[in-house]
């Protein structure tokens, strides 16, 4: 660490001295710790070694003196204590549960018996392993986590089987014990430890057949509720550590502006205020305490220069994405839809930025001390964050050790690591830890938003009415473009080759060449229905925004105009919008046994709604699962109004069926928020939304009765965080448009409808 | 030299946006509290939000920080038994009186039991992420103690100032139904 910075609570002229070095354009490749390198020089690392525990503030809960630990997840103690190192993040979708599950289905203990803990990130840990996204959690781990306890079982019982003289396969383990019927004789985990230690590790553990499954496949509780509804569960901001500061970040009050020139003289004379710092991200007011960052902030007097984008603006894009006939790349070709005539139908669909919003602010502890720099920060993937503060501090990723507590929601936007870099910065300069808590509308206008996107569709009906051709065109902007830490590959890329990549992707990605990006199509392309000439593209376009990854991404966006589009090719040839899919859908069991489920669910044609009340259908396949939704809604005096939702997820096959049903109800609420209200809007540069005054959230009174049914088609196991999220908005679009007679082919669906509304009182259409 | 940015307004949201804890400060005192039946004592300025007392001076850190206006709940406690929004409230406010949080809510329990309510959550998988939780559960149990077997429409009135982004609302509204008994409207709306 540098001399400047050493001193725990640095004077103003001591930091003052590094604020021109944080210049924006020179942090970025700028080795903070000048004596980090040195200190470290004789390290090497790389090889399993988990050198970053001893350093930890905080060591694994799993470092218990004479246990046995078979692999990295599983430890038993002496006393019996069975603990689980869970590597994923829980931030509400159920994994922490979901694995608890398997791991004690196949190590043969009570769900309550198990201590499932957060590891700390290290070098034993894949990198894809500890990222969590993608609805990918259960798929991945649904073998290989039951794997890692079946080894420990099996080894607790070749310990018991050796010291009884016993074969192993006269042995079997039951609520932590391994028992000898046939003797009458059993032994307790802890009392096998010893033994088990000097047992061969299998190389293919014995896993169970699903039909052996005891807790697994039940509506088990979540293990983490008691914490949750006592005050207990430690989320990111929760966290507090000795000698802690607290900071608020002003952040540039427009897209990309770095700071011109500041007067801090008045906030660092306010009481606890520890330091004033420029930072490429904004300005940074550390103090004591974050009641004092607060009121001190204010009184930073901050010129900002004009950005990256001062005259960028959500209406200006809109006007260019309309006007733009860029081709682009071709997603899917089937067919030949130049070759087919018949009756043709056009559309133009909107979606518009939105932002993630979860309950928790994000926020990072970061304490740069020495040889290392320790975060704790609510994330979806720890080797982003090692990766990306490795990078600001020149060392190596093995020296950043990053603690992951409860997570207060994600949706996507917890995969960026930028709180946990602005704590780092404002560490380094204060030479003690730093509480980073971005304030709601630091949240809000934090950008990586979900893309605004503009989609053309084009559908031709034959003569008998049915769908003969489908042409979809995306404009989006690509994520993977977005994308700036290195931290998104594996470590079994090597350093250099992954600074390139890092370095490359966006050139990458953006010349629409080299890397296809499946993104702006996803939900267009691998379509159920039997619709024998496709053709999908795709035109990514850039802007100064961050965009993300955001609760079902792609599909949160094409799934929309898809079956908003598919119920107006159903009104066109005069169907029944399900009729219409169902007879497409013929070929493709697995959407048509979630498109009848709602339809028998929903009493579909065979009951008389009340007056005003539309219906609306949509499916999808995504994530690796199906899902539909039958929504019905009325306008009240020009607000929308859900009534109810009717919901049918095929997953394959579901771990905890009762946390899956809560997943779909959680989605389904989440995407009617975005549905109805949501939108990031930006003039000027700057994003017009702020806290939830104007960044509405549905709330208890308006979200409407869900009922959710579970098909079980002993499929592969498909994801269930996001699949549900994709289908709502096109079946309240259809339901409005059943209600009302206006087609919506723009998001989110209130204001549209005022507009469509005002538009036809004043006559046009 | 540009003019001065509040942290939380970043420019486009005027006024409107400043939280209380952007006032000026006055002067550091001491405030006596009453917090989950301990005498707890503070030296801090008696306008900083009750929120950020609990959390940082006393390490009270089950009450959430969820947006600083009093739009999402996060921060429920109870005042003299009412809930009140701890991120709007000037921690001189409640001198003296009895603050509850949500690390106070089993007290008149016995050892290690958790409240009906309380349990009724965890039987019903409420939880998901669990942040806004605490808030959530600081809101129903004003609801049940001044109205035993809330209906549907007290529940909406009462509850819809809490925001769960996870949209844990269906479970939160069986849970409270589990809780309380069925309400004369039947319970199910």
């Amino acid at each position: 660490m540098s001399e400047a910075t050493q001193d725990p609570a640095s004077s103003p002229e001591a930091s003052k001295a590094i604020v021109p070095l944080l210049r924006r354009g020179r942090v970025a490749r700028r080795r903070f710790l000048l004596g980090m390198l040195a200190g470290t020089a004789g390290l090497t690392i790389y090889g399993g070694v988990r050198a970053s525990a001893d350093e930890a503030r905080v060591p694994d809960p799993n470092d218990v003196e004479g246990a046995f630990r078979p692999n990295i997840y599983i430890t038993v103690t002496p006393d019996d204590r069975v603990l689980y190192g869970f590597p994923k993040a829980e931030m509400g979708q159920g994994t922490m549960t979901g694995f608890a599950m398997l791991v004690a289905e196949e190590l043969e203990v009570g769900l309550d018996e198990l201590e499932v803990f957060f590891p700390i990130a290290s070098k034993e840990y894949d990198a894809l392993e500890t990222a969590t996204g993608g609805s990918t959690s259960i798929v991945t781990g649904f073998v290989p986590v039951r794997q890692a306890a079946a080894a420990a079982r099996m080894m607790l019982i070749a310990a018991a089987a050796e010291r009884w003289g016993v074969a192993p396969d006269s042995l079997h383990a039951k609520a932590g014990r391994v028992l000898d019927d046939a003797n009458d004789r059993s032994a307790s985990y802890g009392e096998l430890v010893e033994a088990a230690k000097q047992q061969r590790v299998p190389e293919a553990p014995v896993i169970k057949s699903k039909q052996d499954f005891k807790l697994v496949g039940t509506p088990a509780r979540r293990i983490d509720s008691a914490p949750k509804v006592t005050g207990e569960a430690q989320f990111g901001i929760d966290v507090v550590v000795p000698n802690m500061t607290r900071a608020v970040m002003i952040h540039p009050p427009r897209i990309g502006a770095a700071v011109v020139s500041l007067d801090d003289s008045k906030a660092r004379e306010m009481p606890g205020v520890v330091d004033v710092v420029i930072t490429p991200r904004g300005v940074g007011v550390v103090a004591e305490k974050y009641w004092q960052a607060m009121r001190a902030a204010p009184a930073v007097e901050i010129e900002w220069d004009e950005g990256t984008g001062p005259s960028f603006g959500t209406e200006n894009l809109r006007a260019e994405l309309a006007a733009r006939t860029d081709e682009g790349h071709v997603a899917e070709d089937e067919g030949d839809v130049d070759a087919v005539s018949g009756t043709v139908l056009e559309a133009e669909y909107e979606t518009p930025y939105l932002s993630h919003s979860p309950m928790e602010p994000m926020n990072a502890v970061a304490d740069v001390r020495g040889d290392v720099c320790e975060i704790w920060t609510g994330n979806q993937g720890p080797s982003a964050i090692q990766e990306a503060a490795a990078n600001q501090l020149g060392c190596d990723r093995i020296q950043v050790i990053v603690h992951t507590p409860y997570l207060g929601g994600a949706f996507g936007r917890r995969s960026h690591p930028e709180a946990a870099i602005e704590a780092v910065w404002l560490s380094e300069a204060v030479g003690r830890p730093v509480q980073v808590i971005w304030s709601r509308e630091n949240d809000t206008r934090g950008h990586r938003y979900r893309p605004q996107s503009h989609n053309r569709i084009k559908g031709t009906l034959d003569a008998s009415g049915e769908l003969a051709a489908l042409e979809f065109h995306a404009q989006s902007q690509s994520i993977f473009a977005s994308l700036d830490a290195g931290g998104l590959f594996p470590p079994v890329i090597p350093p250099r080759l992954r600074k390139w990549l890092a370095g490359n992707l966006s050139r990458l990605f953006d010349s629409n060449t080299l890397l296809a990006d499946t993104i702006p199509t996803e939900g267009a392309t691998h379509l159920g229905y039997a619709i024998p000439n496709r053709r999908v593209s795709y035109a990514n376009f850039h802007t100064p925004v961050v965009v993300s990854w955001w609760r079902s991404v792609g599909y949160s966006i094409n799934t929309y105009v898809v079956e908003a589009f598919m119920d107006e090719l159903a009104h066109a040839a005069e169907q029944d919008p399900y009729e219409f899919r169902r007879a497409m859908l013929q070929d493709s069991p697995r959407w048509l046994g979630v498109l009848e489920a709602v339809a028998e669910m929903s009493e579909w044609g065979e009951r008389e709604l009340p007056e005003g009340v539309g219906r609306g259908i949509a499916v999808c396949f995504a994530f690796g699962s199906y899902c539909a939704h039958v929504i019905d809604a009325h306008v009240d005096e020009g607000t929308i109004v859900v009534d109810q939702v009717y919901s049918a997820l095929d997953c394959g096959y579901a771990v905890n069926p009762d946390l899956v049903v809560s997943q779909v109800e959680g989605s389904v609420i989440f995407a009617l928020t975005a549905a109805l209200w949501g939108e990031i809007t930006m003039k000027d540069g700057a994003v017009e939304q702020g806290n939830f005054d104007t960044y509405r959230m549905m709330r208890m009174h308006e979200a409407p009765k869900i009922e959710v049914r579970l098909l079980s088609s002993e499929e592969d196991i498909g994801g269930v965080g996001e699949p549900a999220v994709a289908p709502v908005a096109p079946a309240l679009a259809n339901a409005l448009f059943m209600a009302t007679g206006h087609r919506l082919r723009r998001l989110p669906l209130q204001p549209e409808l005022d507009r469509a509304r005002a538009r036809a009182d004043q006559g046009g259409k | 030299m540009g003019k001065g940015f509040d942290a939380f307004g970043l420019c486009t949201l005027p006024a409107k946006s400043v939280p209380s804890g952007g006032l000026p400060s006055k002067g550091v005192l001491e405030v006596k509290l009453k917090v989950n039946g301990e005498e707890r004592s503070v030296d801090v300025p008696e306008d900083v939000p009750l929120l950020w007392v609990l959390r940082e001076e006393l390490e009270l850190t089950g009450t959430k920080f969820g947006c600083g206006q009093a739009l999402c709940g996060a921060c429920t406690v109870h005042v003299d038994g009412k809930a009140r929004r701890s991120c709007v409230t000037a921690v001189g406010d409640v001198a003296g009186k009895a603050i509850t949080t949500i690390e106070g809510l089993t007290q008149g329990e016995a050892d290690g039991k958790l409240t009906v309510l309380q349990q009724a959550w965890v039987e019903g998988n409420v939880p998901q992420c669990g942040y806004c939780q605490p808030g959530q559960l600081m809101m129903a149990a004003a609801l049940i103690r001044r109205c035993p077997k809330p209906t549907d429409a007290q529940i909406d009135a009462t509850m819809s100032g809490s925001i769960c982004r996870c949209g844990t609302y269906p479970r939160i509204r069986s849970a409270i139904h589990a809780a309380t008994g069925q309400s004369e409207d039947g319970g199910a709306k």
